[in-house]
């Protein structure tokens, strides 16, 4: 019982299918409190999924999935973002034809005390930001319109935060300087994070613990140390 | 001269209330991906529905509140309707529901108020008897109230939609529905929303109309939404920018037509127009906001 | 041969088959196209006058018509091409209602009251049947063809459609064409059955009726408003007095209801395809169905 306390999320055998696409198989995996969990695979072999489903934007066909002790499998979105979960798709997900600010809003239509405290904390840590606040989004360079992303998600004061390929499409520069803010969200906010990646280097790297997707199921799944000194995983997707 | 300033008086009271009208539907357009064509029907019926409460208690406030509430309800109610064929994608199928509530509510007009005969209003509801004349120009009452109530109304949407959090919400949902879903936003509830802010526009428009026009005719509701309908492609479907000079676009228009045209031609050359305007530029003055 | 009250029945049903399966056409692929409507009135008005005051020959009209009806639409469609699904609906309404406002104002065609008084045509009732059956083929000739497909898959998803090559464009052009000259061809036949035309008679009330056929005779297959076309037109011939003043109010009803519980009609590609299979169940022999036992 003391077990399922320190387990933020917590997910049994879950399989969501799509038509007669089955998308996830019979998956668990779990996030405990204070972690970074990183899920990596080849592009469409699941992780996007996971993500959705925990979120509640893709149906589950069999298995549960909880949050803080509480079965949110077949709820509604925004009963589960209001409980604490937020997602950064892929892709950004910004409204481009609405300003920073306007943006950065619209994360915290479910956490509406503390607002524009929150705001500044976020321009203080995303200074660009508080420079372009009044800019359309969709001026913003992909870098910055991901800092707009991570800002979002922290106006909501989440308790769990959801990265879905967050590097996809962005220079090594940039790639560096994102998973900086997250390594300073993971250490200094002590935010829990899980983060589905492609460039599982850098994902391994800063995460607790890692799960290796393959074909809708996780092969392999361990501490990021015990993954990193995994032959099958250095082989394929760390570049050997 | 003053011939010319008569008619660009009269095309701005016109177009004041075409561009309420597709203000109203565009917003139902971007928000709840529908577009209403039985919305003008929707206006003009609860107009007789006033003109009802007036005969059966001759108290012209409680008619103005009949005339605002059945109004409001109408746009509202059809929200659980269309809700069902939304969500199964079914688009022409919406188009088609909504284009036969429009015809149920004309027929209903044709059959049930005043034997389908048009109908009017007492002078103390309409033009509120004072005007002010300047040889050729006239500037009634209701003229005044129609353009101040407009722009009055348009002002606090623009504050509603630009500078409160549920407004903020709607445009989101207008921009990018996925990315709302996705941050939690609960799409029902603000629909529902946008279908009530519709109701509220609809039912300021049915008011106006009886001060600006003291009366109306079964066909007059199928004539607005059609109206409303070519604005917004003037302007730009989706455009709320472009809904309101479309609106006043097409009131000068026929006003101009009807000024210097012998013949009932101001509603097809205002069409006609549009037609040939969009022609030439499919996407509306203002460019679309929503694809079709 | 049948009494006249029975030759103008068949022809009225006949006109509202043709106009059902002009506007059903242009539905299969997504669009709600209303042309039939304008052009049953250009192809009716066009062979009332030419007859009327040139004394054309009146098949000369009729035909002259049809072939002006048609090439109207393909004109039409040719602008029309890029207009998304709305546009399209507003604008062919839009249409309809400034043809009519032209014909009301053109003394020359009789203004609102329009004309009468043109020749017959004799036999027009054998000329109504022929078209219904070459249309009936040529509506499942395409509906079992290839393009049938192609316009299924735009119906559906039009975006996805594009995607996999479907040049949308030209379908829009060739179908909204076909359609035209159906509602032509209609308008032709209604025109010399009832002897009259006025402005009134393709509009919207035209429209109401023939959106309930499509919608409740069945949306995806030809057969459907060919079976409910008589139908809805016949009930409302038997029915008491007293109801047939509601008859809009019912079909403005029906048509919500059919669309709320049954959006796809009463035939459906299923009940045909039901009813195919179990008339025609021995093509084994050389023609290759697969499952039935019998081959080898």
């Amino acid at each position: 019982m003391e077990q399922n306390e320190l387990l933020l999320l917590e997910i049994k055998d879950l399989s969501v299918s799509y038509g007669s696409i089955v998308a996830l198989r019979e998956v668990s995996l779990s996030v405990k409190k204070g972690e970074v969990v990183a899920l990596v695979g080849a592009n469409g072999a699941g992780k996007s999924t996971m993500l959705k489903t925990v979120l509640g934007l893709q149906r589950a066909t069999s298995g549960s999935i909880f949050f803080m002790g509480q079965e949110i499998t077949r709820v509604a979105v925004d009963r589960i973002v209001s409980s604490g979960i937020v997602l950064i798709p892929e892709g950004r997900g910004i409204v481009m034809e609405m300003s920073v600010i306007e943006n950065l809003e619209l994360g915290s239509y479910h956490r509406r005390e503390g607002v524009q405290r929150r705001l500044e904390e976020v321009f203080h840590q995303f200074p660009i930001l508080g420079e372009r606040r009044e800019q359309r989004a969709g001026s913003l360079s992909g870098g910055e319109q991901q800092m707009l992303a991570i800002g979002r998600a922290l106006m909501g004061d989440p308790n769990l935060i959801m990265m879905d390929e967050p590097s996809l499409g962005l220079a090594p520069i940039i790639i560096n300087h994102l998973y900086e803010i997250i390594t300073k969200l993971k250490d200094e906010q002590h935010n829990n994070i899980l983060l589905a990646e492609q460039n599982a280097t850098k994902a391994l790297r800063i995460a607790d613990r890692g799960y290796v997707f393959e074909k809708g199921r996780i092969v392999i799944q361990g501490t990021n140390q015990e993954l990193i000194e995994n032959d099958m995983v250095r082989q394929a997707y760390l570049g050997g | 001269m003053e011939a010319l300033l008569a008619i660009i008086e009269a095309g701005i009271v016109s177009g004041s209330i075409y561009s309420l009208i597709a203000v109203g539907m565009t917003l139902l357009l971007v928000v709840a991906d529908v577009i209403q064509f039985a919305y003008g029907q929707a206006v003009v019926i609860s107009i007789f529905f006033c003109w009802l409460t007036l005969h059966l208690t001759n108290s012209v406030v409680l008619s103005f509140f009949v005339a605002a509430v059945v109004s409001t309800v109408l746009q509202f109610v059809l929200e659980p309707l269309l809700r069902t064929l939304r969500e199964r994608k079914l688009v022409l199928e919406t188009l088609i529901l909504t284009i036969a509530v429009g015809m149920i509510l004309t027929e209903a007009m044709c059959q049930y108020f005043n034997a389908g005969m048009p109908i009017a209003f007492p002078d103390s509801m309409a033009g509120g008897g004072w005007a002010l004349s300047f040889r050729l120009i006239r500037i009634t009452a209701a003229d005044l109230y129609v353009v101040v109530a407009t722009v009055a109304s348009l002002a606090v949407l623009a504050f509603f939609l630009f500078k409160t959090r549920q407004g903020k919400t709607l445009r989101a949902m207008a921009y990018n529905i996925q990315v709302s879903r996705l941050l939690g936003i609960p799409i029902r509830k603000c629909t529902t929303l946008s279908f009530v802010v519709a109701g509220f526009l609809s039912a300021l428009t049915a008011i106006l109309l009886i001060l600006a026009l003291g009366a109306a005719s079964p066909v007059l509701g199928e004539n607005l939404t059609f109206k409303g309908l070519a604005v917004m492609m003037l302007g730009g479907m989706g455009n709320l920018k472009g809904a309101v000079l479309g609106g006043f676009i097409l009131g000068l228009i026929e006003a101009l037509v009807r000024g210097y045209l012998i013949g009932d031609w101001a509603d097809a050359v205002g069409m006609g127009v549009i037609m040939f305007v969009i022609t030439l530029k499919p996407a509306g003055l203002l460019g679309q906001v929503k694809q079709g | 041969m049948f009494s006249l009250y029975v030759n103008n029945l068949l022809l009225t049903v006949i006109f509202f088959i043709l106009v059902s399966w002009a506007c059903y056409l242009p539905f299969s692929c997504g669009q709600l196209y209303n042309g039939p409507a304008f052009c049953a009135a250009i192809s009716g008005y066009f062979a009332a006058y030419v007859t009327k005051c040139f004394h054309w020959p009146v098949l000369l009209g009729f035909f002259g018509g049809i072939v002006l009806a048609g090439l109207f639409a393909l004109g039409l469609s040719l602008i029309l091409a890029p207009f998304t699904g709305f546009q399209m609906a507003v604008a062919t309404m839009a249409l309809i209602f400034i043809i009519q406002t032209v014909l009301k104002n053109l003394d020359f065609l009789g203004g609102v009251v329009g004309m009468s008084g043109f020749p017959e045509i004799k036999n027009l009732l054998v000329i109504g049947l022929v078209s219904v059956v070459i249309v009936l083929i040529l509506l499942h000739r395409l509906h079992n063809s290839r393009w049938g497909r192609a316009m299924e898959a735009v119906d559906v998803d039009s975006e996805m459609a594009r995607s996999m090559g479907i040049d949308a464009i030209k379908m829009s052009i060739v179908i909204q064409t076909i359609s035209g000259t159906i509602g032509g061809l209609a308008g032709g036949i209604y025109t010399f059955a009832l002897g009259t035309v006025h402005p009134e008679i393709f509009g919207f009330g035209l429209l109401l009726y023939t959106y309930t056929i499509i919608i409740v005779g069945g949306r995806h297959t030809p057969w459907g408003p060919l079976f409910f076309a008589p139908i809805l037109w016949l009930i409302p011939e038997f029915v008491p007095a007293g109801i047939v003043k509601y008859r809009n109010f019912m079909f403005g009803a029906i048509i919500i209801v059919f669309l709320l519980a049954m959006p796809e009609g009463v035939i459906t590609k299923g009940l045909v395809r039901r009813i195919k299979f179990a008339l025609v169940p021995k093509k084994a022999e050389g023609g290759g169905w697969v499952g039935n036992g019998k081959n080898t």
